[in-house]
C-alpha cells in the first residue's frame, strides 16, 4: 500500500526534518487537511488522478513549512544543551569555581593592562595632523654650555647625554633663523604657584609656553586661544586654562572668560578653556592648570624673567613641524648649525674646545613623555607577568576539563548508546566551555574595571594629578572577548575531542583501555607545563621583593621617621622673609607633640638638584667645578639628626651681618682635602669666599638610589640675594606626624594667614614613593605567583586523583601481591614529586635565562639571586606534596578485595 | 513582523481568516497563494498574536474517520492591524466577503 495515499507519505518523509518537538503536531495538521480534502472529494465524487496530483503538490509544498520551522530545531537543541551544561556546572562548584576564578584573574588584568597601555602609551595629541610634529632633543655634547641648569638623561645606546630641555636664548635663534620648519613654538613647566581666586589662595600648576603654540599645534579654545600678540609685553596679561581646570575649580562655570585671577599677586585675564580631550604636550599623565606666554612670565616671578633671558638655563621644550618635503635629516643639520653657532658666541674666550650638541628631531606626535623608555621596559614585563598567568589559568583551564573529561568517560557512553551523535556531544562539551569562559569572561571584565584605575594609579605614582582617565572601550572588550572565546574553544576542544573518541563496550565494562597511557601523559605534560610557568612567575616575585626590602634598607644618612614636609611661599620683599620665617620656626615649635623644627630651600630626597661651583684657594681646580648645594636654616642638622663629625652647627648667628660660613658633608672634604682637616679652611663658593665651620656625615642628595656625592650646606640667612620666596620645612614630631598637621597649619597661618601651606607630605612616603615602581611590581609578581601556585596545586590534585582512580586495579593488584600502605604511598607521592622536580628543572632553566631581561629593575642583588632561586624552589615542592598528598593517601587506603573486584 | 507592515500576502491571509476561512487549505484555495507561502505565513502571524490556532472537537473529526484538523481565529491585536493594513491596501476594501460554503466549526 505504499503508493496507496502518496501524499500521506510524503508527509511523513518531510516530517523528519522538523524539529522532533513539533514533530507530532505538524504532522496531524498537514496529515488531517489532506485527509479532510480526500474524504471531501471523494464524497463529491471527485477523486480522480488530477485532483490526486493536486493533493500531491499541496504535500508538497509542506517541504517549505517544514524548512520555515528548522531555526526552531536548534534553538532548542542548543537551549538544551546549555541547560544541562548550567547543571552541571552547578553540581561541581568547586571545579567550576576555580576554573572561572583563574580565567577571571588571568582576563581582568590583561584587560586592565590593556586599558592602561592603551590610555598612556598610544593615544596622541588631539591636535591636527600629530604625525608632522616633531619635538627637538639633543645629545651629547661635552660638558654642554658652561654653568648648564637642566635635566639630562644618559641615551641608553650611545652614552651621551641628552635631553630635550633647551634654553630661550636658543629657541629664539631657531624660531629667527630655522628655513626648514613651518612652525616652531615651546612650553615650559613653571611648576606650582600662588593663584588667587575670587579672594581663595590656593596653588595651581602653571606652564608658560611662545605665542607660537596653539596655533602650531592646531589647537582652539572656548573664548581664545593664545597668541603672539600676547608675548607682547604691553599686551593685557592673558591666560588660557584647562578643561580639568575649569570643571574642578569653576564647577565649568561659562562665565570664566574674562574673569581675572591673580598669579603671584599679578593680575591676568582667562581668555581661554581648551578642550577637554587635550592634556598639554608635558607629560601624557599631567596637564598644567593655567597657560601663559613666556612673553609675559616676567610679570609672575622675576626669577623667571632672569631665566628667559639666560642662555645656560636649559629648561624650555620645543616642538615644531618642518616643511613640506623636508626630511628630518635636513631640519635636524639646520639646527644643529644653528645651535652650534649660539654656543659659539656664549663662549667666547678663544681656544677653548667646544663640541656643541647634535640636535635630532624625534616624533613629537605624544608630545614630551618623559618617561617613555622607562616605562616601555616596565610595561613589558607587566605584560609578561600578566602573559604568563593568563596561561596558566588557560593550561588549568585545560588539565582540570581535561581530567574531567576523562571521568566522564561512563556518562559520555552510556549517551552514545542511547542514540547521541558524536558532534552533538563535542557541541555538548564546547557549551559547557563556552559557559565556563563567558562567566570567567564577564567577571574578569568586572575584576579589570576595578583594577584599572588601581594599576594606573600604582604605575603613575601620583593619583591625585592624573589627567588621564582609563576607560574600557570597544577594544578592549574585544580583546578580552577573543582572548575569552579562544581559551574557551581551544582547550574546551581537545579534551571535547578525545572524550568523545570512545569505544563504547570496555568503557561500560569499568575497564580502562589502551589509550588512557597517551591521555595521562597528555595531562601531566600539562601539569609540568603549569609548574615550570609557575617557578617563572615565583622567582620573580622573589627578586621583585628582595630588590624592595634591599632599597628599603638604604641609609639615607639621616632619621627620616615621623618627619613632615610642606612648603611655603611669600611675596614680601627678602628683608621681611628671615623674621618670617622665624617666626614660623618659632610657631611651630610651640605645638605640642613637635620635638623640633627646621627649613631648607628644598627638601632631601626629593628629586631636586642645585649645583653652585666650587674653588679653592691655592689650588687649581677646573674653574667649572661645580658641586651639589643645599641652603638650609639654622640646627638644620640637629633636627634632620645628621651627625657631625668635626666642628659645628650652623645658627642663627650666621646671617647676614656675620662672615660667610659653609658647612660641608664628608665627601667634600675628602675630595678637596684630602688627608686634611677641613675646618676653618677657605673655599669660594658661588665665587663667595666662604670658611668651613663643620664637615656632616654623608646623606643621600636627590635620590636614595643615588651615589654620594660632595655637599655644601648653605646658611639660607646668609644668601646675598636675601632669603629664598619658598621654603621647605620639615618638623620632627613625636609619634605620627599626620596627627599634628591640623595644629602645624593653624600655627602658620596664626603668622601670617596669607602663607599657603602646600606639599604637605611625609619624609618616609616621599622616600617610599621613589619605590613605586618596585613595589608594584613586588606586589603584583607576589600576587601572581602565589596565584598560579594555588592553580598549579589544583591541576597537581586533579591529575593524581585521576590517576589514581584509574589505577585502582593495579594498585589493588599490588597490594594483594604484599605492598604495604606506606608503598603505595611513597610511590604516588612519588609520581606528584616527579612532575614538581621535572616542572621545577625547566622552571630553572627558562629563569636562568630570562631574569637577566630585568636585571635593569633589581637592586642590590643579581638576576641568578640564589636565595630567590632557592625560595621559589622549595615553595613549589612543598606545595607540590600537599598537592599530591591528599590522592596518595587515598591510594594507600584502597582496599585491595574492591579494587580487584573492578576488571 | 512586530512593528513593521503587514505585507499584502499576509494581509490577504488575514481577511480571509476574518472572512470565515479558518482551515489551511481552505485559505490556500481562497487566496490562491501556494502552500509554501500560505503555511510559514500563519505560523509568523501566530507568533506575532495576530493569530491564534486551535484543534477542532474530537467528535467531528472521528466522524470522517481522519485526526483533527487545525483551525486559526484572529486575535484582538489582529484585527486592528487588518484593520489598519487594510486600509493601506485599497484594493482590499474593495473586495466583499464571499458567504461561508462551510459552518463554523465548533470549539474543541
Amino acid at each position: 500500500m505504499l503508493f496507496a495515499r502518496p501524499h500521506l507519505r510524503l508527509i511523513a518523509l518531510v516530517g523528519i526534518i522538523v524539529p522532533q518537538r513539533l514533530r507530532a503536531d505538524w504532522k496531524q495538521e498537514w496529515e488531517s487537511e489532506l485527509r479532510h480534502r480526500e474524504l471531501l472529494l471523494a464524497s463529491w465524487d471527485q477523486l480522480n488522478w488530477r485532483s490526486k496530483v493536486d493533493l500531491l503538490k499541496r504535500s508538497m509544498s509542506a517541504f517549505w513549512d517544514a524548512l520555515w520551522l528548522q531555526p526552531q530545531r536548534l534553538e532548542d537543541e542548543i537551549f538544551q544543551d546549555v541547560r544541562y551544561g548550567v547543571r552541571l556546572l552547578l553540581k561541581s562548584k568547586a571545579f567550576t569555581t576555580v576554573a572561572v576564578l583563574s580565567l577571571a584573574l588571568g582576563i581582568g588584568a590583561s584587560t586592565a593592562l590593556f586599558s592602561v597601555v592603551d590610555a598612556v602609551m598610544l593615544k596622541t595629541l588631539p591636535v591636527s595632523n600629530p604625525e608632522q610634529l616633531i619635538l627637538l632633543r639633543w645629545v651629547g655634547g661635552q660638558g654642554v654650555v658652561r654653568g648648564f641648569r637642566g635635566s639630562t638623561e644618559k641615551d641608553p645606546v650611545t652614552g651621551l647625554d641628552t635631553s630635550t630641555s633647551i634654553s630661550y636664548p636658543a629657541f629664539e635663534r631657531f624660531r629667527d633663523q630655522s628655513r626648514t620648519l613651518d612652525s616652531i613654538f615651546a612650553f615650559a613647566a613653571l611648576g606650582q604657584l600662588n593663584v588667587n581666586v575670587d579672594g581663595n589662595a590656593e596653588m595651581a600648576s602653571v606652564q608658560a609656553v611662545s605665542g607660537s603654540y596653539f596655533p602650531g599645534l592646531g589647537i582652539s579654545a572656548r573664548g581664545r586661544v593664545l597668541t603672539n600678540a600676547d608675548e607682547n609685553v604691553a599686551a593685557a596679561p592673558a591666560v588660557v586654562i584647562s578643561h580639568r581646570y575649569w570643571q574642578r575649580r569653576f564647577n565649568g562655570d561659562a562665565e570664566v572668560i574674562g574673569k581675572v585671577v591673580y598669579l603671584t599677586g599679578s593680575a591676568f585675564t582667562i581668555v581661554g578653556v581648551t578642550p577637554p580631550e587635550f592634556f598639554g604636550t608635558l607629560d601624557v599623565v599631567t596637564a598644567p592648570d593655567i597657560t601663559l606666554t613666556f612673553g609675559q612670565m616676567a610679570q609672575v616671578s622675576p626669577r623667571f624673567f632672569e631665566y628667559k633671558r639666560s642662555a645656560t638655563n636649559w629648561w624650555i621644550h620645543i616642538m615644531g613641524r618642518s616643511k613640506p618635503g623636508v626630511s628630518a635629516q635636513q631640519a635636524e643639520a639646520e639646527l644643529t648649525t644653528i645651535l652650534q653657532r649660539h654656543v659659539l658666541e656664549l663662549t667666547s674666550s678663544a681656544g677653548e674646545q667646544i663640541s656643541s650638541p647634535q640636535i635630532r628631531a624625534v616624533s613629537g606626535h605624544q608630545g614630551l613623555i618623559y618617561q617613555r623608555r622607562k616605562f616601555s621596559t616596565q610595561f613589558a614585563i607587566l605584560i609578561a607577568i600578566v602573559g604568563l598567568v593568563l596561561l596558566i589559568a588557560c593550561v588549568n583551564l585545560a588539565s582540570l576539563l581535561w581530567a574531567r573529561a576523562t571521568t566522564r568517560q561512563k556518562e559520555l557512553a552510556i549517551r552514545v548508546s542511547v542514540g547521541a551523535s558524536r558532534l552533538r556531544l563535542v557541541r555538548q562539551l564546547l557549551i559547557e566551555t563556552a559557559l565556563m569562559a563567558a562567566l570567567g569572561g564577564g567577571l574578569g571584565l568586572l575584576f579589570a574595571y576595578w583594577g584599572k584605575d588601581v594599576l594606573l594609579a600604582l604605575l603613575m605614582g601620583k593619583s591625585d594629578e592624573l589627567a588621564v582617565t582609563v576607560r574600557l572601550d570597544w577594544r578592549v572588550l574585544g580583546f578580552t572577548a577573543a582572548v575569552t572565546l579562544l581559551t574557551g574553544l581551544f582547550f574546551g576542544l581537545a579534551p571535547s575531542l578525545r572524550a568523545t573518541r570512545i569505544e563504547l563496550t570496555p568503557v561500560l565494562k569499568e575497564n580502562t583501555g589502551s589509550s588512557s597511557s597517551v591521555r595521562s601523559r597528555f595531562g601531566k605534560a600539562l601539569v609540568v607545563t603549569q609548574v615550570a610557568m609557575s617557578l617563572l612567575l615565583l622567582v620573580g616575585a622573589g627578586l621583585f621583593v628582595r630588590t624592595l626590602q634591599n632599597l628599603n634598607q638604604i641609609d639615607a644618612g639621616f632619621n627620616r621617621e615621623n618627619l613632615l614636609l610642606f612648603r611655603v611661599s611669600t611675596r614680601y620683599e627678602p628683608a621681611r622673609r628671615a623674621n618670617l620665617y622665624q617666626q614660623i620656626t618659632d610657631s611651630i615649635a610651640g605645638v605640642p607633640g613637635v620635638q623640633a623644627v627646621t627649613s631648607s630651600r628644598d627638601p632631601l630626597l626629593a628629586g631636586v638638584y642645585t649645583g653652585i661651583t666650587i674653588a679653592v684657594p691655592g689650588y687649581s681646580l677646573d674653574p667649572d667645578q661645580e658641586v651639589r648645594s643645599m641652603e638650609v636654616a639654622p640646627h638644620f642638622f640637629a633636627t634632620m639628626e645628621i651627625p657631625l663629625v668635626l666642628g659645628r652647627e650652623l645658627t642663627l648667628q650666621d646671617n647676614q651681618s656675620a662672615p660667610r660660613v659653609v658647612l660641608v658633608n664628608q665627601s667634600l672634604a675628602q675630595r678637596f682635602f684630602p688627608q686634611q682637616n677641613p675646618l676653618d679652611r677657605l673655599v669660594i663658593l658661588g665665587g663667595e669666599e666662604m670658611r668651613i665651620v663643620g664637615v656632616a656625615r654623608d646623606t643621600k642628595y636627590g635620590g636614595i638610589r643615588e651615589a654620594l656625592e660632595p655637599l655644601a650646606y648653605l646658611p639660607y640667612l646668609q644668601n646675598s640675594a636675601g632669603p629664598t620666596s619658598e621654603l621647605s620645612f620639615a618638623v620632627r614630631t613625636q609619634g605620627n606626624p599626620s596627627a599634628n598637621v591640623a595644629a602645624i597649619r593653624h600655627a602658620v597661618q596664626s603668622v601670617d594667614p596669607n602663607i599657603p601651606v602646600f606639599n604637605v607630605r611625609l619624609q618616609s612616603d616621599l622616600i617610599a614613593r621613589s619605590f613605586a615602581h618596585e613595589r608594584l611590581f613586588a606586589t603584583l609578581s607576589t600576587f601572581f605567583g602565589l596565584l598560579a601556585l594555588v592553580l598549579v596545586s589544583i591541576g597537581l590534585y586533579g591529575l593524581m586523583s585521576y590517576t589514581v582512580a584509574r589505577r585502582t586495579h593495579e594498585i589493588g593488584i599490588r597490594m594483594a601481591l604484599g605492598a604495604q600502605r606506606v608503598d603505595v604511598l611513597r610511590m604516588m607521592l612519588g609520581e606528584s614529586l616527579l612532575l614538581v622536580v621535572i616542572g621545577s628543572l625547566i622552571g630553572l632553566a627558562a629563569a636562568l635565562a630570562t631574569t637577566r631581561l630585568i636585571s635593569g629593575m633589581l637592586f642590590g642583588l643579581t638576576p641568578n639571586d640564589p636565595l630567590s632561586l632557592a625560595l621559589a624552589t622549595s615553595l613549589l615542592l612543598v606545595m607540590g606534596a600537599l598537592a599530591g598528598w591528599i590522592p596518595a593517601r587515598k591510594a594507600a587506603n584502597v582496599d585491595p578485595l574492591i579494587a580487584l573486584r573492578y576488571e | 513582523m512586530g512593528k513593521g507592515f503587514l505585507s499584502f500576502a499576509s494581509t490577504v491571509i488575514l481577511q480571509a481568516v476574518s472572512n470565515g476561512y479558518l482551515y489551511g487549505f481552505d485559505i490556500i484555495d481562497i487566496t490562491g497563494l501556494p502552500g509554501g507561502t500560505v503555511y510559514p505565513a500563519l505560523r509568523r502571524l501566530e507568533e506575532s498574536g495576530y493569530l491564534s490556532s486551535q484543534w477542532e472537537k474530537p467528535s467531528i473529526a472521528q466522524n470522517e474517520p481522519r485526526p483533527q484538523r487545525k483551525y486559526y481565529e484572529l486575535t484582538k491585536p489582529g484585527r486592528e492591524t487588518l484593520a489598519e493594513a487594510v486600509k493601506r491596501y485599497r484594493l482590499l476594501e474593495q473586495t466583499q466577503p464571499i458567504k461561508q460554503r462551510h459552518p463554523k466549526p465548533s470549539r474543541a
